[in-house]
């Protein structure tokens, strides 16, 4: 089906309301997972769907259809719906023309094209490696990738269309010893299907390391100084402060912009963090947001001092601040709202060996489960180690670490030296009733001065 | 070719409510479908998103096989069950507009202290397996759900806390009869000190995490689960029993048969009882691969294979209401919002508290700081385990109000 042509018939200015945009969404998924060896769960999924926007009356009117050849009676059902209600002012002020921008170009490494079979059988070759881990229990292998088209038209003009491609495979297992239990994964981000070979190396070591965690002692909870990993600073960001950046939560707060003043110091003056969605070939691809905004580098935080915050049109215009291609959705079911893309503390000047020298007696944090944002931030961490003599000793078992998110950001000490901006093609970014945005996050490892460890 | 086809459709009406203040209405009405087809002991699988006829996707599922699913276990004999909930779906999706209004009546007099934003939804939900070989499971109902996130004007937090309620019907009063003196102490907040303390959840399912594991098949089987070789043994308390309940239309549960078309009558599935670990779950691979009972836990989407998994994990209920048990301790860590914690692989449970309020003799005293509680999952349902309520917090809640000692440390 030609979607862009789809698009191009419809003319969206005819329709007699405030504003109307239309987002079609063609995705082509595939995944696969062996549990002990065993094939369990294959398919591939496409889909193809629209969600239609309608400002009028001083509400908006949603649809999300898969109906994508009637798009225009879908506009006429929510006109009558806006016009049965009672009319309020519009408010919304209409974006401007944002231009037309047609950024295809994926499709020749498209995930879509390979087929499941191919992709089943390079899972099938690194079974025997499960055989070649010691004390493993339980495994798991899964594979997930996605190809996702999107076209967007409105009102006012903005057109646009990209593609975004990614996969994902991970290895899990349960390793037992006795009655000691260690659950840890390898995962591996990619955007070309060739770049998933190759990995037994890899796997092993990281299997070899995992070891350890048998014996590992659990933390007696306390406060730390900790050293977070790359990948922890990533989630981190995200969780901490990444999320109170997202301007929904300000909405219907008179006090909210006073109490977050542009120009204010709220963190270390080593500490800068910023959201960019253009970085291609990560999860946090957005080159141009669900509303027609194009993607650009917002510092939200500037040598400590706040700078901006994450908008859609409709939170900017509110705030009387300007959108910054942060409006997106999961899918074609759902309308945009403020999110995240690539969040990321930028990199410092401090060597590794030199942040965990300035850590003695503190908690090393190398990778996670899962995180979650609030007052109190947390991180449930996979792999922690203790911090001795400048050097990382005995790994130690932790089920949280946590902060208030305004302390921490003051309590980081110094930023390293070895950035990495860090995709995952599993899980993403969950609010409210979306989940899961792809998104990518990242940093340098960090120090910082005291955290509550449980 | 034999098959069976699984039929989703979802429609629905959500409005979102800015500062008390319609700001969007979202009109979906979307069918996904899932066929799989049985062939040579392979299972294929092949899924659709919108309108396309049984026929259809049969022909394009024939046309596109390419990886099968081995299977060596006996499918469900053309089973047939019907539970359509005609009075839930009496009243239109626009009667969710009923509850926008009564909420905002109720909460009119806090509006200069807090900001409330949220969203309602009603929905009508339609599940259908069917066969050529005569398979017809269908259910089909209505579903209410709304929350609201409020926020202290001036707050930086994402939010201060929350009220929600889903089910059949909706009980608007009792949701804020139950939470508004709580907003009421709001503002009073406390000091407090490290130590031991009695500790409500008033959500209680992230307690679950690590015993849930142990309660499925293959984890439990393969001795990689905590409580992996602990069946018929006494694990907890007396006091502790836990369902999987497939069936409770109060609160929109109608799963009597799962994705693989596995009948189950008994709606409460005991998986622990009196602190005896009674039962696993299974859904039919891993009923045949570990030699137990399949036990309708067999989920599936439109577009996913077959998993083992719950349907609702509820707690039995204990002799005491919530309230009265209140009445009762000299002092409770009453916990509204207590995101982000997690196990280790021993059972060391511990998680930050965002919003919790101590309650002394029923009285509520004021809102905590910021906390962080510590326990095990052998200990929050063993040996400290203090009681277990006849009911929730409030009556939408299917879960009855846990009771435990935990450590508690100031952060």
């Amino acid at each position: 089906m030609d979607i862009k042509n789809i698009l191009d018939q419809l003319d969206l200015k005819k329709f007699d309301c405030h504003f109307v945009d239309v987002r079609i969404e063609r995705t082509q998924s595939s995944h696969f997972m062996y549990q002990n060896g065993e094939l369990t769960s294959t398919g591939e999924k496409p889909v193809l769907g629209a969600f239609v926007r309608l400002y009028q009356n001083g509400s908006w009117f949603y649809s999300s259809t898969t109906a994508v050849t009637e798009l225009e009676t879908e506009i006429k059902k929510l006109l009558i719906q806006a016009n049965s209600n009672k009319p309020k002012a519009n408010s919304y002020t209409v974006p401007s023309n944002n231009g037309i921008h047609h950024l295809i170009n994926k499709a020749e490494d498209a995930f879509s094209k390979i087929a499941l079979s191919e992709k089943v059988k390079l899972g099938d070759s690194y079974l025997p490696l499960f055989k070649k881990i010691r004390n493993v229990q339980d495994s798991r292998l899964m594979y997930t990738d996605l190809y996702k088209e999107k076209f967007y038209k409105s009102s006012v003009g903005t057109e646009f269309s990209y593609d975004f491609n990614q996969a994902g495979i991970r290895f899990h297992c349960t390793l037992k010893s006795g009655e000691e239990l260690f659950s840890d994964g390898f995962r591996n981000y990619v955007t070309k299907f060739s770049e998933l070979k190759n990995l037994e190396k890899q796997i092993l070591d990281y299997f070899d390391e995992a070891q350890k965690f048998l014996t590992a002692e659990t933390i007696t909870p306390g406060k730390y100084k900790v050293v977070m990993s790359p990948e922890i600073t990533g989630v981190f960001t995200h969780e901490s402060f990444g999320h109170k950046s997202e301007a929904d939560f300000m909405m219907g707060d008179p006090e909210a912009t006073k109490e977050w003043k542009m120009g204010s110091l709220i963190g270390s003056t080593c500490l800068s963090i910023v959201d960019y969605g253009a970085f291609d070939g990560t999860s946090g691809y957005c080159p141009i947001d669900d509303e027609g905004t194009l993607a650009q580098k917002n510092y939200l935080i500037k040598d400590g001092i706040l700078t901006g915050r994450l908008h859609s049109n409709h939170t900017a215009n509110v705030l009387e601040e300007k959108p910054t291609g942060n409006a997106r959705a999961i899918n074609f079911e759902y309308e945009p709202i403020v999110r995240m893309t690539s969040t990321y503390i930028e990199g410092g000047k401090t060597p590794f060996n030199e942040l965990l020298k300035m850590a003695e007696g503190g908690i090393y944090f190398y990778n996670f489960k899962h995180g979650s944002g609030g007052s109190t931030f947390t991180i449930a961490p996979v792999r922690a180690y203790r911090i001795k003599d400048g050097k990382l000793a005995e790994p130690v078992r932790v089920s949280v670490m946590s902060g208030s998110v305004f302390e921490t950001l003051k309590k980081i000490e110094a930023c390293g030296d070895d950035f990495h901006l860090e995709s995952s093609a599993f899980g993403g970014c969950g609010k409210m009733e979306q989940s899961p945005l792809p998104v990518a996050d990242g940093g340098p490892s960090i120090l910082v001065s005291e955290m509550q460890i449980s | 070719m034999k098959h069976d086809i699984l039929t989703l459709n979802e429609e629905s009406l959500s409005i979102e409510v800015i500062a008390g203040k319609i700001n969007s209405y979202r009109n979906k009405n979307i069918t996904k479908k899932g066929i799989r087809l049985f062939e040579n002991n392979k299972i294929y699988s092949t899924s659709f998103v919108g309108q396309i006829t049984d026929a259809e996707l049969l022909k394009k599922a024939a046309a596109s096989k390419s990886v099968g699913i081995p299977f060596d276990y006996t499918l469900a004999t053309n089973p047939q069950l019907k539970t359509f909930d005609e009075e839930s779906m009496k009243a239109p999706l626009t009667a969710i507009n009923e509850a926008i209004e009564l909420s905002q009546e109720r909460l009119a007099k806090y509006s200069n202290d807090f900001v409330f934003n949220g969203k309602f939804e009603r929905s009508i939900h339609t599940r259908t397996m069917t066969s050529a070989d005569g398979m017809l499971l269908e259910r089909k109902f209505a579903y209410n759900e709304w929350h609201y996130l409020f926020k202290r004007v001036g707050s930086p937090n994402l939010m201060d806390g929350y009220f929600e309620e889903s089910g059949k019907t909706l009980d608007i009063k009792d949701v804020f009869d139950k939470n508004l003196p709580y907003l009421e102490a709001y503002k009073t907040e406390l000091t407090f000190k490290d130590g031991k303390y009695p500790v409500l959840f008033i959500e209680g399912g992230q307690l679950f995490g690590k015993l849930a594991e142990s309660l499925v098949a293959e984890k439990y089987c393969e001795g990689s689960a905590l409580f992996s070789g602990k069946l018929n043994t006494q694990i907890f308390s007396p006091q502790f029993s836990l369902y999987d309940v497939n069936y409770s239309p109060a609160h929109g549960l109608y799963k009597k048969f799962d994705g693989e078309g596995t009948i189950r009558e008994l709606s409460h599935l005991p998986l622990i009882e009196k602190g005896m670990m009674k039962n696993i779950i299974a859904d039919l691979r891993t009923a045949k691969k570990y030699g137990v009972e399949a036990t309708g836990n067999g989920q599936r989407g439109s577009d996913s294979a077959v998993s083992t998994g719950f349907n609702s994990l509820v707690i039995g209920a204990g002799k005491r209401s919530t309230q009265d048990i209140l009445n009762s301790l000299d002092e409770c860590v009453v916990v509204f919002m207590g995101h982000g914690g997690d196990f280790t692989d021993k059972g060391d449970f511990s998680t930050p508290l965002q919003l919790s309020y101590l309650v002394k003799k029923g009285e509520i005293v004021g809102r905590l700081p910021q906390l962080t509680v510590k326990s095990t999952t052998q200990d929050m349902f063993g040996s400290r385990l203090l009681e277990i309520a006849s009911n929730g917090f409030q009556k939408s809640n299917l879960q009855p109000s846990l009771f435990s000692e935990m450590d508690v440390y100031v952060n």
